[in-house]
């Protein structure tokens, strides 16, 4: 288990989505998701917020801390 | 091209800024009065919006650095209200609990005055990372435009706000835990039936559990009513569909047009302000009071100690990192037992239930309001409900 995999530490029976997705039309680009996202592969440019699937952990914390529910997690 | 923007990103600067909030802004200003060249960096096409804030601030907060009259000041508050989760209120009344700003103004005239100072500020540029070199950083990469600038400077100031990537790019953990963020949403309603000079906060698990809800009136019948919930709790029920429910309760006929979501850092001090020639300040930071939320008033403090460190460290001989070193030991000094007591607190009061909450307002209530300090309300305390405060004094004694 990687150091930076906080949902499974933290509640190791949950599961995690397959994917994770933004909904551009919701979110109001406030930055609550980048600051809690542990391996810091969130990021707000061009008022653009993205999410650098390479080292997402789909560990859901932005998910869980959107205040607008702008980011949606699904299982295949 | 805009030709300006091309030729300030080509120069070399004493102390670049990233982001034009409070603390940016007071960075920048004082910085450039203690003469250094100075580079404020802000990604919003202008400063002090969209407004992600509740614009409440104590008169001590912001003296000394803004006048107290202006069109900044929205709104001036002389009573307060809390709400127990069984809706028994608790009043206090003073000259001036406080002021509710207009931060659409507000930060732009910080920006002003950092500019009358001398600060460059260029808005619409991203910062997108450090240019490192050894462990030292030599500038930032900014996009602006669709176009990569390498921008160099001598100390960096990391004032962009709960996000806090500055710190991170440089190796300082500034990544806010779930249990110490709080995710915030609020409205600017109208057709409300508040009064002008009187805030209202309500607490409790079915409000805002682990937070509370606030209604900051800016004019008689216009309010920011918002609230946020510890991220411990947002996971089963979004902030919005608590302040929705609120509204329906409370307010059934208000209107509003605008929306705004925000996370608010409620951790602990960080155990790094500085590393090498990086500084932080505000949300950045975690200059934010853990308890309250409130982080105009830190954010301004600490970007003037900042600016002010900068400034003096590139005037003073010797190690330039041991220089910078002074803004977090004088920062410790001035605020940070404080913020730890503030953390415990928030600690303990996010531990009670609903059933604790009432029976402390039921307790407050009993204490003549003339007659309201803190020593007092803790002897009452003591007196009236012992129990409650073993709990207290067992928080305070376990850290």
């Amino acid at each position: 288990m990687s150091k930076l995999d906080v949902a499974s530490r933290i509640e190791p029976k949950r599961k995690k989505p397959d994917n994770i997705e933004i909904l551009p039309e919701i979110c109001d680009l406030c930055g609550a998701c980048v600051a809690v996202c542990p391996p810091n592969v969130m990021s707000l440019i061009q008022n653009d917020l993205s999410i650098d699937f390479n080292g997402c952990t789909y560990c859901s914390l932005c998910i869980d801390i959107c205040p607008l529910r702008a980011i949606k997690g699904s299982f295949n | 091209m805009n030709v300006r923007t091309d030729s300030i990103f080509k120069q070399n600067y004493d102390v670049i800024i990233v982001g034009g909030g409070p603390a940016g802004s007071t960075a920048a200003q004082f910085s450039a009065k203690s003469g250094a060249k100075v580079l404020l960096l802000e990604r919003d096409p202008v400063l002090g919006s969209p407004v992600r804030c509740g614009e409440g601030v104590s008169e001590r907060g912001i003296k000394g650095y803004i006048s107290l009259k202006g069109p900044w000041i929205a709104n001036k508050l002389n009573s307060l209200e809390l709400f127990s989760p069984d809706n028994s209120k608790i009043e206090l009344t003073a000259n001036l609990i406080g002021y509710i700003l207009d931060r659409s103004i507000f930060d732009k005239v910080l920006g002003e005055k950092a500019e009358i100072a001398g600060a460059s500020i260029v808005t619409k540029a991203d910062v997108k990372g450090l240019l490192k070199n050894n462990g030292h950083l030599d500038g930032v990469l900014v996009q602006y435009e669709e176009k990569e600038y390498e921008v160099r400077g001598k100390i960096i100031i990391g004032a962009d706000g709960v996000e806090s990537r500055v710190g991170r790019w440089h190796g300082i953990k500034t990544m806010t835990k779930m249990n110490n963020m709080e995710s915030g949403i609020q409205i600017n309603a109208t057709n409300i039936n508040i009064k002008r000079d009187v805030c209202q906060f309500y607490f409790g698990h079915e409000v805002a559990p682990g937070g509370y809800l606030w209604v900051f009136p800016k004019s008689d019948n216009q309010a920011n009513i918002g609230l946020a919930v510890s991220g411990n709790y947002s996971r089963q029920k979004p902030a919005k569909d608590y302040l929705m429910d609120f509204m329906n309760k409370r307010f059934p006929h208000a209107e509003w047009s605008t929306m705004v979501a925000g996370g608010i850092p409620c951790n602990p001090p960080l155990k790094q302000l500085t590393k090498s020639n990086l500084l932080l300040a505000g949300d950045a930071g975690h200059q934010v009071n853990p308890l309250t939320g409130a982080g105009i008033a830190n954010a301004i403090q600490a970007g003037r100690l900042a600016g002010e460190t900068a400034g003096n460290a590139l005037k003073s001989g010797g190690s330039l990192e041991q220089n910078l070193k002074i803004y977090e030991k004088k920062w410790r000094r001035s605020r940070g037992r404080f913020h730890k007591s503030a953390t415990r607190l928030k600690n303990a009061v996010h531990g009670f239930d609903d059933d604790k909450l009432n029976e402390l307002s039921r307790m407050l209530i009993k204490i003549p309001k003339n007659d309201w300090s803190m020593l007092r309300i803790f002897l009452f305390a003591v007196r009236k409900n012992p129990e409650l405060i073993i709990d207290c004094i067992k928080l305070f004694k376990k850290f």
